[in-house]
């Protein structure tokens, strides 16, 4: 499986409501150490809706200071978008990702 | 203890490769994830490199498995596209991804060595040797 698997790919939740586009995917750097002294990248969830521009540009996430109204207006729109982690994630190889749960149990950006 | 957290479109893709020397090496096209360990996670195993997998990655799909094929064939010598580089031989993270390996190891731009190769390399007074 490769990242661009999941990247653009549209996600329902367990009732069959949209809940948005995969626009990023959250790793965490906590896996077995390799080779070259770096832990092993582990695939943690999924970062869905928000818009696609805010979500790329990250300003919440990147912590980016300026300019003021474009910080504003990015960092509350990328907001918006909500996080899976990756247990409550169906795989399916076309088609829409399904999820476990419903929508409103999935935790915002800044709760993770 | 909590590890390092990465955003995989924000902070990976599309970064500069770097190889020991600090000479550039292609830039990362995709992720390639592992299959699930024990406890069910799923590790990213490899960078891929080369137009093949940035063609797929940006909504190309079929022009990039085209291209994956054509290339295979085409410059299988000198590693096709995309070339897979082992995760395990990545050294640093940051603006730039650092590589333990050489520009020659790491085989990205196939296509360019090969019109270096075959074409640059045969041109009178190019001042390029073939084997080079």
């Amino acid at each position: 499986m490769r990242i661009s698997d999941l990247l653009d790919r549209q996600v329902v939740d367990a009732e069959g409501a949209p809940v948005g586009k995969v626009h990023d995917v959250r790793l965490v750097q906590d896996g077995p150490l390799l080779a070259g002294g770096l832990a092993a990248l582990r695939a943690d969830a999924l970062v869905v809706g928000g818009g696609t521009l805010s979500v790329r540009l990250g300003y919440h996430r990147h912590g980016v200071r300026g300019p003021a109204p474009l910080r504003a207006l990015f960092s509350a729109l990328e907001r918006r978008a909500v996080v899976v982690p990756w247990p409550e994630l169906v795989l399916t190889d076309d088609g829409p990702l399904r999820l476990r749960c419903r929508r409103a149990e999935l935790p915002g950006l800044e709760d993770v | 203890m909590a590890g390092r957290v990465l955003y995989a479109g924000l902070q990976l893709l599309d970064r500069q490769l770097v190889d020991r020397s600090g000479r550039l090496c292609g830039k990362v096209d995709d992720l390639e994830l592992g299959e699930p360990d024990d406890e069910g996670n799923r590790h990213v195993e490899a960078v891929l490199s080369g137009p093949g997998a940035l063609l797929g990655r940006t909504g190309h799909r079929r022009l990039g498995d085209w291209l994956r094929r054509f290339a295979g064939r085409a410059f299988a010598a000198d590693g096709g596209d995309p070339v897979r580089i082992s995760f395990g031989r990545v050294v640093d993270i940051g603006n730039h991804i650092s590589l333990d390996m050489d520009n020659e190891e790491a085989a990205t731009f196939a296509a360019e060595r090969w019109v270096r190769d075959h074409i640059i390399g045969r041109l009178p007074g190019s001042g390029i040797r073939a084997d080079q």
